[in-house]
């Protein structure tokens, strides 16, 4: 199957609290990976396989930066060549294991499997809205969908899904999303905005930022595609004229295969920065929303791939965001693939 | 698109569905790079980082709410930091080249929008670019894409005088992949010599002014499909319709049904209540439900889905708000 995720485009592999000491292996755009922290503390990323047979290097160890096989003992140093083979006095002379681009930043490791000189053609990763550093409160979430990544962002792009699945999270005066205000688009990006009239706080706003729940308060939801790796959105409730409060939803979507999307949730917040008590309750709302999500995803994912004919989706206005997106994720597709073969 | 002369406006301006992204820019540089060329490195005053764009991609420079022009991006794709055009001083001016040169000095503020790209790089093996004059200016990024990328690929860079031709210093630095052809010194491009042996492994970029492109599609008329890109100066242009929207044929092949669409009635409309099975949704050219393969004839597109390529191939149409050119259109319907 021809995939629809493109290669040469900056995804999230893992949280930086993922790679610690040992040897971290991730499947990402059906490649396997192992990973690792340098004593310097930098990530190092490689195909994990041994290439002498087909053992993954992840499942052997490190040993002063270099990773030592558990098969035969081959040993490779961090920039992937073939160092030591305990079998025999001379190393192949050239041999080496393919290592990846990485870019570590805000607690995320971000990893280039395409054109490997074709990384530095690219901006680095950056997320939106987002403070770089310690200036907000945040939690983060990694989990797996066995869902298509394209699934993932249409069901965040077009949220007239949650007064049907999340009727308990909206606030209580609104009950239909009014339609997008703008979707604004560059050629990579999508991003779109939606303002409601002044409303009552959902029961989550009161207790996560303290709103009262007799105040009226006028909120803005917006979001970014901002490559097919990422899709942040944003939600600023504010009295008129005191600093509002914002939450992110920083959303890391990597293929793990054609039908498997890791998933890398962070919730960031400008409000309560320090209370534990509030990154803990809004973990547990968005794992359960997630959790959610996930059902309706798989289950799409499974219909489709039981599917015996083709069916050509209706679609509404408010997949526009969605639509665009999708075209701009196949075209980054259709310009990697040679045109002439 | 490195038109400083581009006298229709992109048909996407005139969709409300999608706005495209607009920025008011500072001139951070200004630089004369060649005769009657200067190129303007635009930022963000609040160093505000600036839309991801590909090698080919292009922005609008609104000098004026009436003076809005198209000019290529020909800077680093990575920096997003700053954008770089190269702008032409033409002596026939109708006003966008002639501000720039005249009022966008280093610290004046300009409004641009996109970026979007009609002239995408496909990956390839091995690339042969050909540019005449301001036209080396998306093949600029390109080459710089392709050289850091180790794939193979030779210029064919043509002008009026060696003094007229921007970026010569740069690209004489990559030695004979680059043949460059001042026109008082070695005459005419030889097209006809570059262009001889179709290679299916080459993809062709042309960018320049319109004589160079119709002959290099001339040229590459042996060339497998696909195989030639080109970016014309002046796109195609959409004639305004003056009297408003004419009646059309349209035939339904699969149902063995035509129907005459009148200027009143969409062609969704006409199919419809001919008894033709059809679906749509948003009735404005925005979620792509109608979309229907093209058999024959050449549409009219208004929609929001298609990209330019798509749009410019004429393959598919949405049919419940676009019309036709040609009198007649076959759908597969």
């Amino acid at each position: 199957m021809r995939t629809n995720y493109p290669f040469n485009c900056w995804y999230i592999a893992a949280a930086s609290e993922e790679i610690k000491t040992g040897l971290f292996t991730r499947r990402v755009l059906d490649q396997p990976v192992v990973m690792f922290r340098r004593g310097t503390g930098e990530v190092v990323a490689m195909e994990d396989r041994c290439l002498h047979r087909a053992y993954p290097l992840s499942k052997g160890r490190i040993e002063d930066d270099r990773i030592v096989c558990g098969y035969h003992g081959c040993t490779y140093d961090a920039g992937g060549r073939l160092v030591d083979v305990p079998s025999q006095g001379n190393v192949p002379p050239g041999a080496r294991v393919r290592t990846y681009p990485i870019h570590e930043k805000s607690g995320f490791v971000w990893l280039w499997l395409g054109e490997p000189a074709a990384a530095r053609l690219r901006p680095p990763p950056r997320i939106p809205w987002s403070a770089e550093e310690d200036g907000w409160g945040k939690s983060l979430e990694v989990s797996s969908v066995r869902a298509n990544y394209l699934l993932l962002h249409e069901h965040y792009l077009d949220l007239t899904n949650v007064f049907h699945m999340y009727p308990e999270a909206a606030p209580p005066d609104i009950h239909t999303l009014p339609p997008l205000n703008e979707v604004e688009v560059s050629e990579l990006s999508v991003s779109y905005s939606r303002q409601t009239v002044p409303t009552r706080p959902a029961s989550w706003e009161m207790d996560v930022a303290g709103l009262a729940a007799d105040t009226k308060l006028p909120r803005v939801e917006e979001g970014i595609f901002v490559s097919p790796a990422l899709h942040v959105q944003r939600y600023i409730v504010g009295p008129d004229g005191e600093k509002p409060y914002v939450l992110l939803r920083v959303q890391g979507f990597t293929p793990e295969s054609h039908g498997a999307t890791h998933v890398f949730l962070q919730i960031q917040r400008n409000y309560a920065i320090t209370d534990d008590s509030v990154t803990g309750y809004l973990r547990t709302m968005f794992h359960e929303m997630g959790k959610r999500d996930q059902d309706v995803l798989e289950t799409v994912q499974q219909q489709l791939d039981q599917e015996t004919r083709p069916h050509r989706d209706l679609n509404f206005k408010a997949d526009r965001a969605a639509i665009r997106a999708r075209r701009i994720a196949q075209q980054m597709v259709d310009d990697e693939r040679f045109v002439l073969r | 698109m490195t038109a400083p002369e581009l006298l229709v406006e992109s048909p996407q301006r005139n969709r409300g569905t999608y706005r495209e992204v607009e920025l008011d820019l500072q001139v951070r540089k200004r630089e004369r790079v060649a005769e009657g060329v200067v190129v303007l490195t635009l930022a963000d005053p609040a160093g505000a980082d600036l839309p991801e764009w590909t090698p080919g991609a292009h922005i609008d420079l609104m000098m004026t709410p009436t003076l809005i022009r198209q000019y290529s991006l020909c800077g680093d794709t990575s920096n997003s930091a700053e954008w770089k055009v190269g702008v032409l001083l033409d002596p026939a001016s109708r006003g966008g080249s002639q501000f720039v040169h005249d009022k966008l000095h280093e610290g004046a503020t300009v409004r641009v929008r996109g970026p979007r790209n009609h002239f995408p790089m496909v990956q390839a093996a091995r690339y042969k670019f050909i540019a005449g004059g301001i036209g080396i200016t998306p093949i600029y990024t390109m080459i710089a894409a392709a050289a850091a990328t180790n794939a193979d690929w030779q210029l064919l860079y043509g002008g009026r005088t060696r003094s007229s031709m921007a970026f010569l210093d740069v690209l004489e630095d990559h030695g004979d992949r680059v043949s460059v052809c001042p026109q008082d010194e070695t005459g005419m491009l030889d097209l006809a010599a570059e262009l001889s042996a179709p290679d299916e492994d080459t993809v062709v970029y042309c960018c320049g002014p319109e004589g160079l492109l119709s002959a290099v599609e001339q040229a590459c008329t042996s060339w497998p499909t696909g195989s030639l890109h080109i970016e014309r100066f002046a796109a195609k242009a959409f004639e305004p319709s003056v009297g408003g929207d004419s009646a059309f044929e349209v035939e339904c092949q699969r149902s063995g049904v035509s129907v005459t669409v009148p200027p009143d009635k969409t062609i969704y409309e006409a199919v419809e209540e001919a008894g033709v099975d059809v679906l749509g949704s948003c009735m404005e050219g925005v979620c792509g439900t109608c979309e229907c393969d093209v058999i024959e004839g050449e549409p009219d597109p208004r929609d929001s889905v298609l990209s330019e390529a798509e749009r410019e191939s004429g393959a598919t149409i949405m049919i419940c708000v676009s019309r036709s050119r040609s009198e007649r259109l076959v759908l597969d319907l």
